[in-house]
């Protein structure tokens, strides 16, 4: 109501001092202006006096100013601006301006006072001062103050009352309303509304404002509950979080934080956050990266994890994590921060270093493969061990492809494999056995395990694998099994036992030769074997064996679980623990009952045969010795005869020949003949036995010489031909010279004769190597033969060819059949008729080249 | 006995057939003219040791060459051989061995007993007479003797 009443008051107040103001102007115009006129007419009708200088008239021409009683004082002045003439009269001249000053009039505070020239023509005769007194204009200023008082009053009061007739009716309702959002402001509580008296605009603005009141009230509600959670949520982060302005100022600091930095957040908030807890050293640089935001809206550590050193109020320093966002929004920008102490994850992660490198230096201890690979085969990393095995470190190692390392490509094949059937099926592998060939040739095998890993800093799976070498362990395995099997298999029996004599093992041939289970006989004393005649035996060979001896071969007799007896040859060695102290015996023994039987069998017949080759040798010596002295007997006495036929037939010749007829000397050269060829036959028949009863003599033979002296030999038989003789390589072997040398005597004899129709004749000497024997051969263009007689070739006295055509007993092919056969060795030919043959022996055993 | 006397070849032979035809040969080379024939070992060892029927002659007076034949009846040519080189007074007499065995065994055990020469009498009797008129020629004109006595 005051403010209408106000606004009332000035409205009348600034519209009345409008009007006074004008009345004031105008009025101050209108004194103005007749002032003016009055000087002017003044000044006219002073310009005779001055120009005439007529104080006089002049002073009365003021005088006549009488009638206008506001004009309190007026002068005249010559124009040498002395003063001329006074209005009123009685008054001194000092009240007066001593000389005329600038032309014009001026209003005081009182007065209103002017000069006015006065002139005639063009020409200036001195000045009036004039001077008005203002008192009529305040008389009716004041008149009109007071009406204006009267109006303002009047229209106040009745302001006043009409304001309080209307507010009953308008502004109580807004009045109530205003109440009620003063309530609602003040309190803040939304619950409050307010009361609708009418369903006028009233009305409707305060259900306006209530539904208002209700969205505020949900929201705030739901503010306050978003609030709630995000503070519950704030407070309950394992993170400090903060949020600073601008300046750097905290503006919200959560329940960790408080426990973290020692601030509680009412003496936190509005503090400088570098100098809350960031310690001295780096408060620059946080200054700077704040300004350096604030300036280009971005920084460093924005958005990012970084780690630094904290500070606590009591002054202790700890390792923090803090990332920093800037929250856009608003017209500066705020910044939160998060801030974990990572006191115990450094402890942790030096503790993990700590234990990594301990770990590091296990692994490189570890004489095993150890490796990772990535899913291309990559070493992630590997163990001194592995990486030693490729001639590198462990730090030159990682990062290599395999395949640029293993050497066979089969076994990084194999190794792929492995590798990506662990990456992809995501299980561990076991590979029992793996063969490895490393940079010096040698191929492992190796035991490895392979599982899936994921390597720390690299993206993808990999493959983590343990591999050892079993090379040692697989060759001892087998060789243990080998000698398990061997042992398990043998017939004969293998006990091993203590050096008290008690079995410690007892194989399957034990158990057949002395007919005691193995679990029999482990645990016992080996005594159990003596017949009760040797039970001292076996203490002496245990004594033996304790001093480190070896018994091999030992006879004797044992007894079985039946009680029969069976003679053993057994071999009882030493066994030495890895000290190399003897601890036990290993006694090998064979049942050598039957053998026993055997050899007697043998013996007995061994003597038996001796006696039959006794006979037997003695029966041939006595043929030999009846051959031997047939064939004296025909060499000495068949040749008498002979040589008497032809000896007499030869003298009937000389010493009758005139007498005979020529009919009877051919006969009688006939005789002398028969009689030589006989001889002949005689000597080669001789030869020919004679070379069952000698002996072979063998030795290294050079053939090339042996062929070189028969064709010397054979000289005659050539002399007065074109004969070519090409002679081959010709291995040596191992045989009797002399009788090699009949052979090939024989041969080549026989080759030079049948190509006497030849000319050129060719005979060719030569060796084939054939399925590893030497094949000797002589071949020749001659008449040949026809092979179907070939089987009669190397019989004694078979001849193919007629006495008449070519001489020769028929002994020769069948010398060389008995020489080579008599060598172990095998003749035969090659030939058709005409076509020449060819003669090929070998000589036994001679596979040399 | 006159030198003219003096047997120059003593001819040990039991074939009459081969004692004929070496006699002929040997006369066709004209070589020799006293020939003491021996028909078997005993009779060649009584005449060269001066005994029995030739107990009158002088075992200095010495044959120049014994022809000797191996095969021979009562003591074959190998033992009279033996005999002959083994007595100090007839080994230097020259001894031939004139034989038909080609056998090793004859040859090698009569180099062994000392024999001074081997010949194989051949069948043809052309080469025979050859042989024997070749050693007739050297045994009895090229060789020199020790002196007797």
């Amino acid at each position: 109501m005051a403010i209408i009443l106000l606004i009332c008051g000035a409205v009348l107040l600034l519209t009345c001092g409008a009007f006074f103001a004008y009345e004031v102007v105008t009025f101050r115009q209108t004194t103005l202006q007749q002032l003016t006129t009055l000087g002017e007419i003044i000044a006219a009708n002073s310009t005779a006096a001055l120009g005439f200088d007529n104080q006089d008239d002049a002073r009365e021409i003021l005088a006549s100013l009488k009638a206008e009683p506001h004009i309190v004082a007026a002068s005249l002045y010559d124009k040498q601006g002395k003063l001329f003439a006074k209005f009123p009269e009685h008054l001194p001249a000092d009240d007066f301006p001593t000389a005329p000053e600038s032309d014009g009039y001026q209003v005081g505070r009182s007065h209103l006072a002017g000069f006015q020239p006065i002139v005639q023509g063009e020409k200036r005769l001195g000045t009036l001062y004039i001077k008005s007194d203002m008192g009529a204009m305040y008389e009716r200023v004041r008149l009109y103050a007071g009406i204006v008082v009267l109006v303002i009053g009047a229209s106040l009061l009745l302001a006043y009352t009409l304001s309080r007739i209307l507010q009953e009716q308008i502004s109580q309702p807004i009045l109530a309303l205003a109440e009620t959002a003063r309530a609602v402001s003040d309190r803040r509580d939304y619950s409050v509304r307010a009361v609708k008296v009418s369903e006028d605009e009233v009305g409707l603005l305060t259900g306006a404002f209530n539904h208002m009141l209700t969205q505020i009230q949900e929201q705030t509600h739901a503010l306050r509950e978003s609030e709630g959670r995000v503070r519950a949520v704030l407070n309950s982060a394992l993170s400090a979080v903060l949020v600073i302005d601008a300046a750097g100022r905290i503006t919200d600091w959560n329940a960790r934080a408080e426990g973290m930095f020692g601030w509680p957040r009412s003496d936190a908030l509005g503090r400088n956050l570098a100098e809350t807890i960031i310690p001295p050293r780096y408060r620059e640089a946080h200054r700077r990266g704040l300004e350096h935001f604030l300036a280009t809206g971005e920084g460093p550590v924005l958005n990012r994890v970084i780690e630094l050193s904290s500070l606590r109020r009591d002054g202790s320093e700890f390792p923090v994590e803090l990332s920093i966002s800037p929250i856009k929004g608003g017209d500066a920008p705020t910044f939160c921060g998060f801030i974990t102490d990572i006191t115990e994850r450094k402890q942790a992660e030096d503790a993990l270093r700590e234990s990594e490198k301990r770990l590091r230096t296990v692994i490189d201890l570890v004489p095993h493969f150890i490796f990772a690979k990535d899913r291309d085969g990559r070493f992630l990393f590997a163990n001194r061990a592995f990486a030693e095995s490729f001639r590198l470190t462990p730090e030159q190692l990682a990062g290599r492809l395999d395949t640029e390392l293993v050497p066979d490509r089969a076994q990084y094949e194999a190794f792929r494999r492995d590798d990506l059937d662990v990456i992809e099926s995501g299980t561990a592998k076991f590979i029992p056995t793996e063969r490895r060939t490393d940079l010096a040739g040698r191929t492992h095998i190796m035991q490895t395990t392979k599982i899936p890993f994921a390597a720390p800093g690299t993206a993808g799976p990999a493959v983590l694998g343990v591999a050892v070498d079993i090379t040692e362990r697989q060759q001892a395995h087998e060789v243990a099994e080998r000698f398990a099997a061997i042992v398990e298999s043998s017939d004969d029996a293998i006990i091993s036992k203590t050096l008290d004599g008690t079995i410690i093992s007892w194989n399957p041939g034990a158990e057949r030769i002395f007919g005691y289970a193995a679990n029999e006989a482990v645990g016992r004393s080996m005594v159990i074997l003596s017949p009760p005649e040797r039970v001292d035996e076996e203490a002496g060979i245990l004594a033996r064996i304790a001093k480190g001896e070896r018994i091999v071969h030992l006879e004797t007799v044992r007894v079985r679980k039946d009680g029969t007896r069976i003679d053993i040859s057994s071999s009882i060695s030493p066994i030495k623990d890895a000290t190399g102290q003897i601890v036990g015996a290993a006694t090998i023994a064979r049942d050598i009952t039957a053998r026993r039987r055997a050899e007697e069998e043998i013996r007995q017949l061994n003597a038996e045969l001796e006696q039959r080759v006794v006979r037997r040798t003695a029966a041939l010596e006595a043929a030999n010795k009846e051959l031997e002295a047939f064939s004296y007997s025909v060499s000495h006495d068949l040749r008498t005869p002979l040589r008497a036929m032809d000896g007499f037939s030869q003298a009937v010749l000389e010493d009758c020949g005139p007498q005979l007829p020529p009919e009877g000397r051919r006969y009688l050269q006939a005789v002398r003949n028969g009689a030589q060829q006989m001889g002949v036959l005689i000597d080669d028949l001789l030869a020919f036995s004679r070379l069952s009863r000698l002996p072979v003599s063998k030795r290294e033979v050079d053939p090339g010489q042996l062929v070189r002296d028969a064709l010397d030999a054979l000289k005659f038989l050539r002399h007065d031909r074109q004969v070519e003789i090409r002679i081959g390589e010709l291995p040596s072997c191992h045989g009797d010279p002399a009788l090699l040398k009949q052979v090939w005597l024989n041969l080549l004899s026989n080759a030079l004769k049948y190509t006497r129709p030849r000319n050129p004749a060719l005979v060719e000497i030569g060796c084939a190597r054939e399925s590893g024997e030497n094949v000797y051969f002589v071949r020749d263009n001659g008449t040949g033969f026809d092979m179907q007689y070939a089987h009669k070739l190397f019989g004694v006295f078979q001849r193919l060819h007629r006495a008449e055509d070519y001489e020769g007993t028929g002994v020769g092919l069948a010398t060389v059949q008995r020489i080579i056969h008599r060598h172990g060795g095998r003749v035969w030919a090659e030939a058709a008729v005409n076509r020449g043959a060819t003669f090929f022996f070998t000589v036994e055993g001679e596979t040399r080249s | 006995m006159s030198m003219t006397n003096i047997v120059e070849i003593l001819l040990v032979e039991d074939s009459p057939m081969d004692l004929e035809l070496t006699l002929r040969a040997l006369e066709k080379a004209k070589v020799a003219n006293h020939i003491q024939v021996a028909r078997d070992g005993a009779e060649a060892l009584e005449f060269i040791f001066c005994e029995g029927a030739h107990a009158g002659r002088r075992i200095e007076d010495a044959p120049k060459v014994i022809l000797l034949d191996l095969k021979l009846p009562k003591v074959d040519g190998l033992e009279v051989l033996q005999r002959i080189k083994g007595d100090p007074r007839t080994k230097s007499i020259p001894v031939v061995v004139l034989t038909s065995s080609k056998e090793q065994r004859d040859i090698v055990e009569s180099y062994k007993l000392g024999v001074n020469s081997y010949i194989v009498k051949p069948v043809n009797f052309e080469r025979f007479a050859e042989a024997v008129q070749e050693l007739g020629f050297y045994w009895l004109l090229l060789n020199q003797p020790p002196k007797a006595g």
